[in-house]
């Protein structure tokens, strides 16, 4: 964590991969992570959620990143799609 | 020059002014001309039914304003609700918005509306898009792509169904039925629940157009995923249409479990549509640990039992096979069948053992086999039109007094395709052409309905153009007079319209009078079709019947309506009415034939309430000269009853899955209608045989008879058992072709190229079933049949030929000519005694005067019909005293039947004649 912090606060260094996930330094501070925007204290409940031992603590952490970056949506609306073609399909046979 | 240049410069500064006007006016005069047109034609039509068949034509048509009602309430639903909004603008809007980007707009491209101008051109746009709504649900009667409403909606207004019974209905996916209660259901479902669902389906395809265009400004637009809400509302509503048609589905095991992840899926759209609403993607997912939890859980939760229900469909599908009873038997297959057959009208079909099929006497059977088939019928009666300007319309088979016919009306065939011809001088037909279905022989129309005289035929087959009677300076054909009603008068700016738009300026403007006669609607058949409303239909095949006084066409009408259970895999079929249509004056009566059923007979019944019961006493002499309509029976294009049947008869779980006993129309065969001899009593059915479905064999399976007469509406299904092994059709055909001596007769007439094989018909004789098939010698204008061939249909090598179907079948059971020689002898006694005399056979009689009336030869069937009219004769010229006919021997093969008279002054007279039968 302190690492973290310590990466958080410097300068260089600015591209960091943790748990799969990209964490990279925007301007205005932001942090991006996985191409999503979010603040310095959200990417550090972030980075403890993925260093967590609990493995539901490390999947929310995933779900709120595609989430930010607009990848759970796609996911929903896929699946949604496909659940009522398949739905569609069966009831009509 | 310069003049010139005014007046080209004032023209165009005149077309510049008023084109609009200029384009308008042609556009306005057709539909001002459009308008007054069909306003005639329904006075004409409100008039003409009215006058001759007592029914309310606009009424009937438009459901008594049903029509106007249902279309303008539903119509409503396209009308946007917020005030000034409109979805197709704001896409619009959004388009040219995404055009501007990067640019500067000029002030033309952004028009900017003051709120009053908004609602203004909102208002105008609702009327136009109600008024469009309600032209299309009006002219259809229903909604675009769902189907009909107003039929429907009149059907609830007339009780038919239970509201009660929607809960019922709505919960059949999850709770089901018995086949019984399913069928106590169908109305329901076919009326109030199908107007629910037609009803939600319309608001749910408005909302997902609605959401369509604001996905597409909001995709376009937002930054935010404001479009993730719109697709998760439009997916939920598509899932509450499918759970709204779940009571429609084919529901098997699984259905419960089908009809969960439905509502699962639903659950989740909405949870979906909510949480873009409310929380939103793209951020929206909370960093706080209870909050994401709930949202988790809740997704989660809904994602299991998804998987849980999947997981179980899946399961029963993988244990399909060896459990079908179970899976699909009961809960499905059942229960299909049992509704299938209660929809087609089939459940009152008796089942018998071919064993049973009904056998008379062998002579009565022989006598009144149907030698002529429809096409060599038509083709010898062709001959005896007579004139340049009838041909035959059609060629029906008819049965009355008895016998069976084919009577071909006849239908103008207009020489000269002028207007007046047309319009003015072939206004009708007047010969009737009937032949003996038997002997192939010509009967006088008025013998065979006992009417007075034939009658011209104004009102027919193939009558398609209006005419105009009784106009000064014109005569009809054959100098005819036309003595009946008009169906309409044309007089006044009614008579100027109505021939303005025929383009007989003439006679709209200077007629030969004021008020002209017009027959309108003279088809017979689209003058019964244009009083009957949705899910009546005419068999096409219509047949003319005579109470004695009159003739009529009889078209029969019957129901057909779609079923949308998953349980019925048949359309709705019964059998509701027959229409006569006076030859002569074209008057229209109804009788109701259709049983009461709670159902569609009850409803169209009550709403053709004028039409009276056949059981009417008035329709006495209608019923036995009925039949089963050929249409409804089913037809190898058209499928029908009988088609139904073939699959669906069968209720044995296994035979069901092997298919084993699933029949099939024969090639080349259809339903025909002959006469049938049951216990000495003629009956008139419509019989049709069939084979095993895809059966290599071609063996017959059974034999439908569908009776007519005072029996109508009864099916037989005589089914024969598999260890029969009789001939079907196509091998009957097959084994007779293959008999050597046949193929010397078929060579000796030239078949197939100057002959041909007619229909092929099944009767019992004597315990046995025989093929009849006809050989007939065919020229341009005239048929004859020289040979008959015969098959046993317990042995195909059993095959003979005769002149006739007596002599085919002695040929083939090898009896002597000598039997049918005494068959015949028989049969002339017979006529006698069926006549209530007694017949005395005498070695000598010794008159003072002998007078020998007449020699008569009787050596084929196909002479009978002569000598019967023939001994008729003779009997009302001397109608024998105490009832007594003498019958003695004469020359080899030759009999006599005299009837002594004893005159005034003693001297005793013996009329006799002399029939040669040997």
């Amino acid at each position: 964590m302190e690492e973290f912090d310590v990466w958080l606060k410097t300068r260089f260094a600015d591209r960091l991969r943790i748990g799969g996930h990209r964490f990279e330094k925007a301007a205005r501070g932001e942090i991006m992570i996985d191409g999503g925007a979010f603040t310095k204290e959200e990417a550090r409940l972030l980075f403890q959620m993925l260093t967590s031992r609990n493995p539901l603590e490390r999947i929310n952490a995933a779900i709120i990143i595609w989430d930010r970056n607009g990848t759970l949506v796609k996911i929903v609306v896929a699946l949604a799609i496909l659940a009522l073609i398949l739905v569609y399909f069966w009831v009509r046979r | 020059m310069g003049i010139k240049l005014t007046g080209t410069y004032e023209d165009s500064t005149f077309i510049r002014r008023y084109w609009v006007w200029l384009l308008l006016a042609p556009i306005l005069l057709i539909v001002t001309l459009e308008v007054l047109h069909t306003w005639l034609n329904w006075s004409i039509m409100q008039s003409l039914y009215e006058k001759k068949a007592g029914l309310d034509w606009f009424g009937i048509t438009f459901y008594h304003n049903q029509t106007f009602i249902v279309a303008a309430i539903l119509a409503l639903l396209v009308i946007n609700p917020l005030r000034g909004h409109s979805d197709l603008y704001e896409v619009w809007e959004t388009i040219k918005w995404l055009s501007r980007i990067g640019r500067e707009p000029t002030p033309a491209e952004i028009p900017v509306f003051s709120p009053r101008t908004r609602r203004t051109f909102w208002a105008v746009w609702q009327v136009f898009k109600w008024l469009l709504a309600f032209s299309v649900i009006s002219s259809i009667n229903g909604i675009p792509f769902l189907g009909k409403v107003t039929p429907i909606f009149s059907m609830a207004l007339e009780g038919i169904g239970s509201w009660s019974l929607v809960p019922r209905v709505f919960v059949l996916p999850i709770i089901p039925a018995s086949s019984s209660e399913l069928i106590s259901l169908m109305p329901t479902i076919e009326v109030q629940y199908r107007l629910v669902y037609m009803v939600s389906m319309a608001i749910l395809a408005v909302v997902v157009a609605r959401m369509c265009l604001k996905l597409i400004k909001h995709f376009l637009r937002e930054s935010q995923n404001v479009w993730v809400r719109d697709l998760f509302v439009i997916l939920a509503c598509i899932m509450t249409a499918i759970i709204l048609g779940a009571p429609y589905w084919v529901m098997d095991i699984t259905t419960p479990f089908n009809y969960l992840i439905c509502v699962v899926l639903l659950a989740s759209f909405l949870f979906a549509a909510l949480f873009s609403h409310f929380i939103g993607f793209g951020g929206g997912l909370p960093f706080a640990k209870r909050k994401r939890t709930v949202i988790l859980s809740i997704a989660m939760a809904l994602i299991a039992v998804l998987i849980t229900n999947a997981v179980i469909v899946a399961g029963f599908r993988l244990n399909w096979n060896n459990n079908w009873l179970e899976y699909e038997w009961n809960p499905l297959t059942r229960k299909q069948i049992a509704v299938t057959r209660w929809a087609a009208g089939i459940d009152h079909i008796r089942r018998l053992p071919l064993s049973a099929l009904p056998e008379g006497n062998v002579t009565e059977t022989l006598m009144k086999v149907r030698q002529w088939d429809s096409r060599a019928a038509y083709t010898r009666m062709i001959n005896r039109i007579g004139s340049n300007w009838m041909t035959l319309a059609d060629s029906d088979i008819i049965y009355v007094g008895g016998r069976e016919y084919w009577v071909a009306p006849t239908t103008v065939c207009y020489p000269s395709m002028d207007w007046i011809s047309v319009h003015l001088i072939y206004t009708h037909t007047s010969r009737i052409i009937v032949i003996d279905s038997h002997s192939g022989e010509y009967v006088n129309l008025t013998d065979v309905f006992g009417i007075p005289e034939e009658p011209p035929i104004y009102y027919g087959e193939g009558f398609e153009n209006p005419v105009y009677v009784g106009v000064k300076g014109f005569s009809e054909v054959e100098n005819a007079s036309y003595p009946g009603e008009p169906d309409y008068v044309l007089s006044g700016w009614r008579r100027t319209l109505w021939f303005l738009l025929q383009g007989q300026l003439g006679f709209a403007f200077s007629p030969p009078q004021d008020e002209i006669k017009m027959l309108y609607n003279r088809d017979v058949v689209k003058r019964v079709s244009d009083i009957l409303i949705y899910g009546l239909k005419i068999d096409p095949d219509v047949y003319l019947v005579s109470d004695g006084e009159r003739l009529y066409y009889a078209v029969q009408v019957y129901i057909d309506y779609p079923m949308h259970s998953g349980f019925a895999a048949s359309r709705y079929l019964r059998y509701f009415a027959v229409v006569l249509v006076d030859v002569v004056d074209g008057s229209m009566k109804g009788y109701i034939v259709g049983k009461p059923d709670g159902f569609l007979v009850d409803f169209y019944t009550r709403y053709y309430s004028e039409w009276k019961p056949i059981t009417d006493p008035t329709a006495e002499w209608l019923r036995p000269q009925l039949r089963y309509p050929e249409a409804l029976l089913g037809k190898p294009d058209q499928p029908g009853q009988l088609d139904v049947d073939f699959m669906f008869h069968v209720d044995d779980p296994f035979t069901w899955r092997s298919g084993s006993k699933f029949y099939e129309r024969p090639p080349g065969t259809e339903v025909l209608y002959v006469l049938f001899v049951e216990n000495n009593q003629t009956h008139f059915v419509g019989i049709q045989v069939v084979e095993y479905k895809m059966s290599e064999s071609k063996n017959l399976a059974a034999v439908y008879l569908a009776y007519g007469g005072e029996r109508l509406g009864e099916i037989v299904l005589y089914e024969a058992p598999p260890e029969a092994q009789l001939l079907g059709p196509t091998s009957a055909v097959e084994s007779l072709k293959a008999n050597q001596e046949v193929q010397v007769k078929l060579n000796l007439y030239g078949y197939p190229e100057t002959s041909s094989l007619g229909n092929i018909l099944l009767y019992p004789i004597g315990g046995k079933l025989y093929y009849f098939i006809p050989l007939y010698v065919k020229g341009a204008v005239m048929v004859t049949m020289p040979q008959i061939g015969i098959v046993d249909a317990s042995s195909g090598s059993l095959v003979a030929m005769g002149s006739d179907a007596s002599e085919a079948y002695y040929n083939l059971i090898g009896a002597t000519v000598e039997t049918g020689a005494q068959r015949r002898l028989e049969r002339l006694k017979t006529f006698f005694t069926e006549a209530g005399y007694d017949l005395l056979e005498v070695w000598a009689i010794h008159p003072d005067v002998e007078v020998l009336e007449e020699n008569l030869t009787y050596l084929s069937e196909s002479q009978w019909s002569e000598v019967e009219s023939a001994l008729e004769a003779f009997l009302e010229r001397h109608p024998p005293e105490n009832g007594k006919v003498f019958m003695w021997s004469g020359e080899e093969g030759n009999v006599n039947f005299g009837v002594l008279t004893v005159e005034s002054n003693g001297v005793k007279y013996l009329y006799f004649i002399t029939v040669k039968y040997r």
